[in-house]
């Protein structure tokens, strides 16, 4: 049994509320009744002593001994007294009993007057009590009231005890047995016995169920918000999942936080590790244009608006260059730092169709030069892009020699043959970086980046014309030599406008032409252009 | 003769029966006179001699008899049956003997005439000279 239980307790108190009582009022009583109950015994002695008076005193008066002797004996037949004895004339007339020392202390007398004489004293019977007896008898008599006291208190402290169990702890009990049984929200509340209606019990059991419907209340509420909220997310996790373009959580490292599945596609990153890219740079990982990803993000963050490009991405297939259009919106602040919510959606097809129109526009069809618009857009840029000061460079205006007869011989698709095969050869003689377009007819310009230097130029010059040398087969069985009359300018010493550039490397082109063709030559502001050795033909 | 006597001694009596009562005692005793207690101590039997110790014996009126209720009475203040009852409580516990009754006042003072150590009580009256009286008792009613 629980030893803190409240029945125990209050067990425990009344058991020991009852024994105070008893110890102390038993030792009230059995001080009172033993004096009282030894006092009684003390009285029985006198009126003994009062009863054999008037025969005691016959037989003083007469010095009967044979009376006297009876009035003692029939004294200490009395088992509360011990010895009696009569005395008449200072003798001793008549005595019965054991004497001992205490006794004599202790006995009571009577002064015994002549029966024919009130005032004359003949006489004086004393007796000596029982006192062991007497006192045991009191002791007895005490016990028993003490006793019966004890029982009385008992009996009411097991009533009580009953009664409060009964009216009180059992249903505290009970009730809170039934309370601990009961799981909020599972519908049941504690009954009451009709007894405790109205008193402190049923009121609490009221109060209980008031707060069991209260709480049960709250936690339907409780339910139906949480559906309502598992609904919606599972709608949205629905859109995260099943969208076809890539969403995902970045912080401002460049450390994923969160991506949906079609990121992973896009990206061609494993989702099966995601912990692996926790520590990655992911921004690193999935773009090639990295730094501009990185600025973008920085852009979102701190103006707190969107910003987005065609970023190209890593893709480890040999398709080619993946480009995507990604959108970074700042996602706020978590504890570990700024997050930026990231949208890329691939659009390689788009930009390879933006290309294909670009190339159109600015290419030359037949040779895949760039075509004179392309060449003079390049020619502005060169020229706006150079600082004063800085960056030489230099451009080539080719015209063809023998295109004519060629085209006029052989046919157009033979000219056509010639024209690519010179525009692949002046590719090749060029830096990559060098623009090679085909302006028109047998024309042909070259923008040389930093080449400044007119040896250089020179030299360009001369191999290029060297390269024509090989003759092209123009028809099968059919060989023949292309010449080109080469006009160089330079930026910025002959033209710091395209116009006058174009003007002058013109000039100094027809130069050449006028000097027997297959030469180049470089502007010379006095008139004359003809710095360029013919080359041996 | 005799029996006429005494009816008329009784009626002469009854009349002064409230009269004194007389202690006699024989002539020769040399006691002359005795105090009431005395008398009582020698009636109720705790003496049995005369304060000069020469023996005495009481004697007494039959049980009833007015004399003695009256002389019980006023002697000693107790009724007769007090007084038998006294007197049975001693005999009982042995050895005590009351005095010995005799039928009339005038047996009673033949026997105090023929014995020295006799005293007996009789109401006043004139008496021979071989009795004397001792003590007069004077009754209170």
């Amino acid at each position: 049994m629980n030893i803190k239980s409240l029945h125990i307790k209050v067990s425990l108190s009344v058991a020991a509320a009852a024994l105070f009582v008893v110890i102390m009022s038993s030792q009230f009583f059995y001080q009172r009744s033993y004096e009282s109950s030894f006092s009684d015994s003390e009285r029985s002695v006198q009126q003994l002593l009062e009863t054999v008076q008037a025969t005691a005193a016959i037989a003083a008066y007469v010095g009967n001994r044979e009376l006297a002797q009876q009035v003692v004996t029939g004294l200490t037949q009395n088992d509360i007294v011990v010895y009696a004895k009569i005395v008449a004339n200072k003798e001793t007339i008549g005595q019965d009993g054991k004497t001992s020392a205490d006794t004599k202390q202790t006995l009571i007398s009577l002064k015994l007057k002549a029966p024919f004489d009130e005032k004359e004293i003949v006489g004086e019977l004393a007796v000596a009590p029982n006192i062991p007896l007497i006192a045991l008898r009191a002791r007895d008599s005490a016990m028993a009231t003490a006793m019966g006291l004890a029982a009385q208190a008992a009996v009411v402290a097991l009533f009580v005890l009953i009664l409060v169990y009964w009216m009180m702890t059992r249903p505290l009990s009970h009730l809170s047995g039934r309370l601990h049984r009961i799981t909020p929200g599972d519908g049941s509340r504690l009954d009451v016995h009709s007894l405790h209606r109205g008193d402190e019990i049923g009121l609490l059991a009221g109060d209980i169920n008031a707060l069991l419907h209260t709480v049960e209340k709250m936690l339907e509420e409780e339910r139906q918000l949480r559906h309502r909220v598992e609904l919606l997310e599972t709608r949205f996790r629905g859109i995260f999942e099943d969208s076809s373009a890539g969403i995902f959580l970045v912080r401002d490292q460049g450390t994923l936080v969160t991506a949906n599945p079609a990121f992973f596609r896009l990206t061609g990153l494993q989702e099966t590790h995601p912990a692996e890219h926790v520590n990655d740079n992911i921004i690193a990982r999935v773009f090639l244009d990295q730094e501009q990803a990185g600025s973008l993000i920085k852009l979102a963050l701190i103006s707190g608006r969107p910003h987005s490009a065609d970023l190209r991405i890593r893709t480890e297939d040999s398709e080619g260059v993946r480009w995507v259009h990604c959108i970074f919106s700042s996602a706020g602040n978590a504890q570990q730092g700024a997050t930026v919510e990231g949208v890329m959606y691939d659009v390689t097809q788009r930009k390879y169709s933006e290309d294909r129109i670009r190339e159109l526009a600015e290419k030359d069809s037949l040779t895949g030069l760039s075509n004179r618009q392309a060449a003079e857009t390049a020619l502005a840029e060169l020229i706006q892009q150079a600082p004063i000061g800085g960056c030489e460079f230099a451009i080539m205006l080719i015209d063809l020699d023998r295109f004519k007869f060629i085209n006029d011989t052989y046919g157009h698709d033979a000219g056509d043959k010639v024209l690519y095969t010179v525009a692949k050869r002046l590719r090749k003689l060029v830096r990559d970086s060098d623009v090679v377009a085909r302006l028109g007819g047998d024309e042909f310009l070259l923008l040389l980046n930093h080449a400044g230097n007119i040896d250089m130029v020179e030299r360009i010059a001369r191999k290029i014309l060297d390269a024509q040398q090989t003759p092209i087969d123009v028809q099968p069985g059919v060989l023949e030599k292309v010449g080109m009359s080469i006009g160089i300018a330079l930026y910025p010493d002959h033209g710091d406008n395209p116009l006058s550039l174009r003007k002058h490397a013109d000039q100094a082109m027809y130069a050449v032409k006028r000097q027997g063709k297959n030469n180049y030559a470089i502007y010379q502001a006095d008139g004359v252009s003809a710095a360029g050795q013919a080359t041996p033909e | 003769m005799a029996r006429l006597m005494m009816c008329i001694f009784v009626l002469m009596f009854s009349g002064a029966l409230q009269a004194q009562i007389l202690v006699i005692v024989n002539a020769k005793n040399p006691v002359t006179h005795l105090e009431h207690k005395q008398v009582v101590d020698l009636f109720m039997g705790r003496v049995s001699v005369f304060p000069d110790k020469q023996p005495a014996q009481t004697f007494d009126l039959k049980t009833g008899t007015p004399l003695r209720i009256g002389f019980y009475k006023t002697l000693t203040g107790k009724s007769e049956a007090q007084v038998d009852a006294y007197w049975a409580t001693l005999v009982f516990a042995g050895r005590m003997s009351p005095p010995k009754q005799l039928v009339d006042e005038k047996t009673l003072i033949k026997e105090v005439a023929a014995d020295p150590a006799a005293i007996a009580y009789v109401s006043k009256q004139p008496l021979p000279a071989n009795v004397k009286v001792v003590m007069e008792l004077v009754p209170d009613e």
